[in-house]
């Protein structure tokens, strides 16, 4: 780069390095752009909210079940109350089904099977089913939030994903 | 006059010459090929077969293009409509269908034929690597084509597939980008949701009908070059 008359001469060379370099930011930007627009900012899925029905009336059930959203839920009397178990097996998202036999859920794709409480009884899955919490509406009736999911042995325990009955 | 715009037309796609007409053909084809690697077993024939899959597929997928339509409400019955309502319909069908599993195959064999014949050695080792390449778009291919029916088979195996996903290392559902934001991993970026739905049906599909023919394309033809490039037919190493 040298000076002629006060004026600035910028090498071909140098041109066409900066013309490059340019592009290569561009191309750059214009990928994130690209990858960052398949990222979604806003979700058409239905709420993972459901409202169900008066406690008594889950609790002499047994074992419930409900699609909340994408996700299976069975609400189960258990000792200490109410739960929701999310029916979506923990190894590869398949859904088990409750076998009346053995009151364990079975699952389709890769043979987890599951107790009553979420347990994991039998593998490939490496940890229990989670559980939704549950709370009453102001009518009194069970609604499932199947947005908030817990299944460490000791926290699943407690509100709100137990519901006294 | 009419003769005249003929000759002037025929002119200028024939250049002067009597070699002219198959001037093209001799140009995709090499120099001299030796008359032992003529020879069946010398290849089996296994890549010649996997890249005719390809232009079966290409060719019924199109044609697939005009009954389908990426949408959940639509797509499992215009799958069925495909095999009981349109004309020649299941023929279709089943000749994309099958040439698909066909190619998974022809693609695995031509691997071990190279690998039994030691032809990944040196100077071929770079087109091995664009081989496995071609590998992966032909199995990516399949994956994203599972999903198009839309049926209970084609849900839960790509609900599967896509849970895989998120147990990868850095990129899944425990790495970095998950902390960034919630259901960063890469099974979200894929799927453009938290399960497969319509998103997840439209990305498919956009893969499998474009993005991934394009790459594969590239790296068939690249793969085919590099074969002239590396004498990887014309002699014995």
């Amino acid at each position: 780069m040298g000076r002629r008359c006060g004026k600035r001469e910028v090498s071909r060379r140098a041109l066409v390095k900066a013309g490059l370099g340019g592009l290569l930011v561009g191309g750059a930007a214009g990928l994130y752009g690209m990858l960052r627009s398949l990222v979604p900012t806003v979700s058409y899925e239905p709420p993972r909210i459901l409202t169900t029905r008066p406690p008594a009336e889950l609790a002499l059930a047994g074992v419930s079940d409900f699609q909340v959203a994408d996700r299976k839920v069975s609400v189960i009397r258990g000792d200490g109350g109410l739960y929701a178990l999310v029916r979506n097996c923990t190894h590869m998202g398949c859904v088990p089904n409750l076998d009346p036999g053995d009151q364990c859920f079975h699952c389709p794709c890769h043979g987890s099977v599951f107790t009553l409480s979420g347990d994991v009884a039998r593998g490939p899955a490496p940890e229990p089913l989670f559980r939704a919490a549950l709370r009453l509406d102001a009518r009194g009736f069970v609604v499932i939030d199947a947005g908030r999911l817990e299944n460490d042995p000791v926290r699943r325990q407690a509100p709100p994903f137990v519901l006294p009955v | 006059m009419v003769k005249d715009v003929f000759t002037i037309i025929n002119q200028s796609i024939f250049r002067p010459g009597r070699k002219t007409g198959y001037n093209f053909f001799l140009h995709l084809h090499p120099r001299f090929i030796p008359a032992e690697k003529l020879r069946f077993s010398a290849t089996f024939c296994m890549g010649g077969l996997a890249f005719l899959m390809l232009l079966v597929l290409t060719l019924s997928g199109a044609l697939l293009m005009v009954f389908y339509v990426p949408e959940t409400g639509r797509a499992y019955r215009d799958m069925v409509d495909l095999d009981y309502v349109v004309p020649f319909g299941r023929l279709m069908r089943n000749i994309h269908r099958w040439s698909a599993h066909a190619m998974v195959v022809f693609v695995i064999l031509h691997m071990a034929r190279v690998f039994y014949h030691k032809a990944y050695r040196h100077p071929r080792e770079f087109n091995w690597v664009v081989g496995v390449g071609c590998l992966v778009l032909t199995l990516l291919l399949s994956f994203t084509g599972y999903l198009l029916p839309w049926d209970q088979l084609a849900y839960w195996a790509i609900t599967v597939g896509t849970n895989m996903m998120s147990y990868a290392p850095v990129i899944g559902a425990k790495g970095p980008l998950s902390l960034v934001s919630a259901g960063g991993d890469i099974r979200h970026f894929v799927l453009g949701a938290d399960a497969v739905g319509q998103n997840a049906l439209l990305r498919f599909y956009v893969l499998h009908v474009f993005f991934l023919p394009l790459l594969l394309f590239g790296a068939v033809f690249f793969h085919f070059w590099r074969v002239r490039k590396d004498n990887q037919l014309s002699r014995k190493l």
